[in-house]
């Protein structure tokens, strides 16, 4: 049923720290699914849901988390300059049982600017295990206002928190104006002290072994090298299977609207514009990368929720700060591996615009979900020898592949930090959360849903018209060949130099909406046909046909590394640094880079010839 | 006595005294005057090291950790 989020209902902002589970508390009043994660930071936009409280319509925003009313992020001026404007007719103010001082320090500077305030204790039950206890009565007496304790995750306490919201929204509860002192951690520290049973403050062996055991050299550096390359076989090897099915499917369909389409006797070109160029693009852009994607970020978001992500920004600072950036590019770097558009959004958690900037633009460094089939198709056909190191050969590429990416995005990141960002390191607050159970079903749903609305998009605003245009360069014809041709006719000289040919570059230029196009558009050229097919089993003798040696092989394995984002992470890149210089520079870089490799490449080869 | 933040020993509990000023985020994460702070653990190169603060365990790194004050009784 939908409710009407008029101007006129009256608005209850939910404010706090990040990470005391407020996303969660709102997606349970509002049945809303929002993404949340154990993760600070991760509410980047302000969400809004309607709600029926106290038989009252209500418009709920969801504030990203804020530390304390003096911003140091622009998330954080977001929530701060709603709180003051006024606008909320009542401020629900989240805090976290376990670490009341720092969740009261807010509270109180709230307070100063309203008291139509409720605070909700919330991860009680957290707390309860660590053997701390809050009491609301003598925080309600304290504070003023009205206190209630939640278990957000369980949705214990949500009635009471309605009652108080209803409290305040009709004006039934008559807050006490309390005295608020310059000194608001000091106040919050005492207050706490004084409503809680037993003081957390105690560390315990037992309570920090496994983030002890998590940051140890050796074992922590396995663990994480052991959760990634496990997230990454888990995608490549079950993404297959669904790909082939989802393309079977699809291709299936293809040649029923062909043939529906030619028994009403439409137009042979028409047809076969619509359906082997426009609509087979998008059906294979979809088939290749719906599959991993929906596997992928799924895996990622359990760690996610876990809390485990913030441990690897903690393990891999040191090296991050020694090119001048920041830990928590590990982790943009790892969404990167899924999709660079999806890496570039992740920037946001990088707090300092310079280390974010470093970040998104060397983000395409790390290959995407696109670019593997490439990279193990060629490594596959070209590289094979029938004997039984195949597999391993595969594999020991692979990971020389993945150091490369990350030894340049290291290497590029310092250059960078040298020459057009240059800087110091910032300052580097990074919190901690507990580990907390993930919530497995919820995450994997959400996720999915999540990444197939997304390939989809994808797929219709960027794949469908790549393939169109892609079809009309390969049929239109002028002065005997198509347009195709002669663009592959141009660009072989400039191939040549790079080790490569023209028709590669040519591929490499048409692939640019999307990675996962190369194959198709490769063999496409090379076999002179109007259309892409799927015939990537005859690669192989595909290539030794048009003259592939070993040089062409990497180099084309070095440019499908580095090159120009696709256009959907540009488009991204345009959205998140709102400045078209640095996306252009994103386009320019790792293409430089890239060519620059070949050259490299291709001399040293001639000097063996 | 005083001695900077990352010269304090791993578990022991000491009360800061002075925070670099102009930084909001410090303040707000819980890097105030007057309050506890016990160091964890750290990362295997050393830096950043984790710290129980109000609470909370928060990170930073030897170069912030540097320019704060404690005053602590267990001698380094």
């Amino acid at each position: 049923m939908k409710r009407r989020m008029d101007k006129n209902t009256p608005l209850i902002a939910f404010a706090g720290n990040p990470n005391v589970g407020k996303s969660t508390l709102f997606n349970a009043i509002t049945g809303m699914k929002q993404h949340t994660g154990n993760w600070t930071g991760k509410t980047v936009e302000t969400a809004k849901a309607s709600c029926r409280i106290g038989g009252v319509n209500c418009t709920l925003v969801d504030l990203p988390g804020c530390y304390s009313l003096e911003a140091a992020s622009p998330e954080e001026e977001n929530a701060r300059d709603f709180i003051q404007s006024g606008k909320a007719a009542c401020t629900v103010v989240v805090c976290d049982a376990s670490c009341l001082p720092r969740s009261l320090s807010l509270a109180l500077q709230i307070l100063r600017h309203t008291n139509r305030v409720v605070i909700c204790i919330n991860l009680i039950d957290e707390a309860a295990r660590k053997g701390v206890y809050p009491d609301a009565a003598v925080l309600e007496k304290a504070l003023g206002v009205q206190v209630v304790t939640t278990n957000a995750l369980r949705r214990r306490g949500l009635d009471r928190l309605f009652c108080a919201i209803s409290g305040v929204l009709s004006g039934t509860f008559v807050p006490t104006r309390m005295p608020i002192s310059v000194d608001v951690f000091s106040q919050a520290e005492a207050i706490a002290r004084d409503a809680v049973v037993w003081d957390a403050d105690t560390v315990s062996a037992k309570r920090f072994k496994l983030d002890r055991f998590l940051t140890n050299r050796f074992i922590g550096t396995a663990v994480m090298l052991l959760l990634l390359g496990l997230v990454f076989y888990i995608t490549v090897t079950f993404a297959n299977y669904p790909s082939e099915l989802l393309s079977r499917l699809l291709f299936g369909l293809l040649e029923h609207i062909k043939t529906l389409l030619v028994s009403v006797e439409v137009s042979e070109g028409f047809t076969s514009a619509l359906c082997d160029g426009m609509l087979a693009t998008l059906f294979r852009v979809v088939a290749v990368m719906l599959p991993p994607m929906a596997i992928f970020f799924p895996l990622f978001t359990l760690l996610e929720d876990l809390g485990y992500l913030p441990r690897v920004a903690f393990n891999l600072d040191s090296a991050f700060c020694r090119c001048n950036a920041c830990g928590k590019q590990a982790l943009t770097m790892c969404m990167g591996l899924g999709c660079t558009a999806v890496g570039v959004t992740g920037c946001r958690i990088i707090e300092t615009k310079r280390e974010r900037l470093i970040a998104v633009l060397t983000n395409s460094f790390m290959p995407c979900n696109g670019k593997f089939p490439t990279l193990i198709a060629i490594i596959t056909t070209f590289f094979v020898t029938g004997s039984m190191v195949d597999g391993v050969f595969s594999a020991v590429c692979l990971v020389g592949i993945m150091l490369l990416a990350v030894g340049s995005t290291f290497l590029t990141s310092k250059l960078l930090s040298k020459t057009i960002l240059k800087g110091d390191s910032s300052s580097f607050v990074l919190e901690l959360p507990p580990f907390r159970r993930p919530r497995v079903g919820q995450v994997i749903i959400r996720s999915i849903l999540d990444r197939t609305v997304y390939v989809l998009g994808r797929a219709a605003m960027v794949a469908a018209p790549a393939g169109l245009a892609i079809w009309l360069l390969a049929n239109i014809d002028i002065a005997g060949a198509s347009l195709l041709a002669h663009g592959v006719e141009l660009l072989n000289p400039i191939g040549k130099v790079l080790g490569l040919d023209g028709a590669i570059l040519m591929a490499f230029m048409l692939a640019l909406p999307a990675n996962e196009l190369m194959v198709p558009l490769l063999m496409m050229i090379y076999m002179g046909s109007g259309a892409m097919t799927d015939s990537a089993w005859q690669l192989g003798q595909v290539l030794a046909d048009n003259g592939w040696t070993a040089v062409t092989a990497v180099n084309t394995i070095l440019l499908m590394l580095f090159h120009s984002p696709c256009t959907t992470a540009l488009l991204t890149i345009k959205k998140e640094t709102g400045s078209i210089r640095w996306t252009a520079v994103a386009f320019l870089l790792p293409s430089a880079l890239g060519v620059l490799l070949c050259l490299l490449v291709n001399l040293t080869a001639s000097l063996f010839r | 006595m005083l001695i900077p933040l990352s010269k304090l020993l791993p578990n022991h509990a000491g009360t800061i005294t002075e925070v670099p000023p102009n930084h909001p985020r410090l303040a707000g994460i819980g890097f105030t005057p007057g309050t506890a702070i016990v160091r964890l653990y750290s990362a295997p190169s050393g830096s950043p090291t984790a710290y129980l603060v109000r609470g909370a365990v928060v990170a930073l790194r030897t170069s912030d950790a540097d320019r704060i004050l404690v005053s602590t009784e267990d001698c380094p």
